[in-house]
C-alpha cells in the first residue's frame, strides 16, 4: 500500500508534497500502470488534510499524465511498459533538490568534499529499515 | 474579475485580490475602535465560497475582533462586513441559519443538561435533527445528560462545536476552537470539517483563527495575518508558500516593491521577507541567501 509522508510544517505546500511523492514512487516503481490511488476523500480523511489539497494534487498528477480518472474508480496509475522510469529520469527528478543543496552548501561556505560526505551520511541514514522517516521539523 | 469595491492593494499589506462576486465573506475596509484605541484598521478581504481562511496573529492583533465584527457582533466606526451579500449589521434569517459560531470564551447556560442546550439552540434551525445532535455529541465525547455547569474546559469546548455544528450549517467561524483540546480531539475536529460531500451543493466555508499552526497548515486554503489591527498579509495558502522567500542579506534590500519586511540580526546581517511575483530573486545582490519559508516562519518573520 502506498503511503504518503506529509509533513505539515515544511515550507513546501502539501499539495506539492502529494505531487513529488507519486511522481517520485511511479520513477521508482513502487506504483505501477494500473495501480489505484485512494479517492481524494480517502487521502483527506487519512492524513487529515483539505481534499482540495488532494484534488488538486491529483489533477496536476493528470494534467502530467501520471494518473488517470476513471470514472466510478478513482485515479489509475499511468506508467509505461518496463515499469519505472530509467535511471536517468530519476536522476533528473532528483536534480532539483540536488542543486538547492548546491546552492546551500556554497552560501555556507562547505568545501565540496565535505558536503558530499554529508551527502553520503544522510543516503545511508535514510536506508530502509531507518523506517525511512525524514527527520522531524525544527522548531 | 475583482468586482467588490477598494479590494485592491493596500499600501502597507499584500493582498490577493479574490472574485468578490462569489465571495462568501468580504470585509471592505472594517475599523472598530474601543474608546481611542483602533482594534481593527481598514480591514479588507474578499473570501471565496468553500475557502478556508486561517486568521493569524500575535495576541491582541484583533483576530477575536475582527471574527465578531464579521458577524456584526462588535459595531464598526467605517466600513461593512458581508456575509453572503448581506450586511453583517443586519444580518437576514436566511443568512443567520447558514451561520455557526465558536466564541473563544463560550457563556453557557449552567444548570441546563448538555441534552436540553444542544435542543434549545438547535432547534429553531431546519436543518437541526436530535439524531444529528446525539451523534455530534457522541463523537466529541459528551455525555448529554451532565448538566453543563459540570464540564471540563476540553468538554466546554468541544460543547461549543457541536452547537456550532449541530444545524449544519455553510459558514463556520472559530475562534481558538481547539485551544483546550487534544491532539486526537483537534484531528476528529479538522476531519468533521470536511465530511460534508453529500450534505448538499454549498460548500463549507469557514474562518478559523489559531495559534496551531500545523493545524492551519493542515486545512487552511488562504490565510490572513492580523498586525495590531491590520492586515500585513493575506493570500492563497500555497501562493504565498510559493513566491514568498526570507532573503539574508550583508545590507539592508533597498525599500521597494516586494520587499515586505527588513530587520536587522544579531549577527548584523538583514533578514528581508519578499515576494518574487515583485522582485525577481535574480535581482538579489550577489552573496544573498533565499529560502522558502512553513507557516511559523513566515509568523516569525512578519512579526519576529
Amino acid at each position: 500500500m502506498f503511503r504518503l509522508d506529509l509533513q505539515p510544517s515544511s515550507a513546501t505546500p502539501l499539495y506539492r508534497q502529494i505531487v513529488d511523492q507519486v511522481t517520485r514512487a511511479v520513477a521508482a516503481g513502487a506504483l505501477r500502470d494500473g495501480d489505484e490511488l485512494p479517492s481524494v476523500r480517502a487521502v483527506a480523511q487519512q492524513y487529515v488534510i483539505n481534499p482540495m489539497t488532494v484534488s488538486k494534487a491529483y489533477s496536476l498528477l493528470e494534467a502530467q499524465g501520471v494518473l488517470e480518472r476513471r470514472r466510478g474508480m478513482g485515479m489509475l496509475v499511468r506508467a509505461r511498459e518496463g515499469e519505472g522510469a530509467a535511471t536517468g529520469e530519476r536522476l533528473a527528478l532528483l536534480q532539483p533538490a540536488l542543486e538547492q543543496a548546491a546552492r546551500a552548501a556554497r552560501q555556507l561556505g562547505i568545501a565540496p568534499d565535505d558536503a558530499l560526505a554529508a551527502f553520503q551520511q544522510t543516503l545511508l541514514q535514510s536506508m530502509p529499515g531507518d523506517d525511512g522517516q525524514e527527520t522531524p521539523h525544527e522548531y | 474579475m475583482n468586482t467588490e469595491p477598494g479590494l485592491g492593494l493596500i499600501t502597507d499589506a499584500i493582498t490577493e485580490p479574490t472574485a468578490g462576486t462569489d465571495a462568501a465573506i468580504v470585509a471592505d475596509g472594517v475599523t472598530v475602535r474601543h474608546g481611542d484605541v483602533t482594534v481593527l484598521n481598514d480591514v479588507r478581504f474578499a473570501l471565496p465560497r468553500g475557502a478556508v481562511l486561517g486568521v493569524v496573529g500575535r495576541n491582541g492583533a484583533g483576530k477575536t475582533t475582527l471574527l465578531r465584527a464579521l458577524l456584526g457582533l462588535v459595531p464598526t466606526v467605517a466600513g461593512e462586513a458581508r456575509l453572503y451579500g448581506c450586511d453583517s449589521r443586519a444580518l437576514d434569517d436566511r443568512v443567520r441559519a447558514r451561520l455557526g459560531y465558536v466564541a473563544q470564551s463560550p457563556e453557557f447556560y449552567g444548570w441546563l443538561r448538555v441534552r436540553e442546550l444542544l435542543a434549545l439552540f438547535g432547534q429553531s434551525y431546519p436543518a437541526w435533527t436530535e439524531e444529528r445532535m446525539r451523534e455530534l455529541a457522541a463523537r466529541f465525547d459528551l455525555a448529554v445528560d451532565l448538566r453543563v455547569r459540570h464540564l471540563s474546559p476540553g468538554e466546554r469546548q468541544r460543547l461549543a462545536i457541536v452547537l456550532a455544528m449541530q444545524h449544519r450549517p455553510d459558514l463556520l467561524i472559530f475562534d481558538e476552537p481547539v485551544a483546550s483540546l487534544d491532539p486526537l480531539g483537534r484531528r476528529d475536529f479538522l476531519r468533521l470539517l470536511f465530511e460534508r460531500d453529500e450534505e448538499g451543493p454549498e460548500p463549507l466555508t469557514a474562518i478559523i483563527s489559531s495559534h496551531l499552526l500545523d493545524d492551519l497548515e493542515r486545512v487552511a486554503t488562504h490565510l490572513l495575518f492580523l498586525h495590531q489591527g491590520r492586515v500585513q498579509l493575506f493570500g492563497e495558502r500555497d501562493g504565498l508558500a510559493e513566491h514568498l522567500h526570507e532573503v539574508v542579506t550583508a545590507a539592508p534590500l533597498p525599500t521597494r516593491d516586494g520587499v515586505l519586511r527588513s530587520r536587522r540580526q544579531g549577527d548584523g546581517a538583514w533578514r528581508s521577507l519578499i515576494d518574487d511575483r515583485r522582485l525577481a530573486l535574480a535581482t538579489l545582490p550577489a552573496g544573498a541567501t533565499c529560502r522558502p519559508l512553513g507557516l511559523l516562519e513566515l509568523f516569525v518573520a512578519l512579526n519576529g
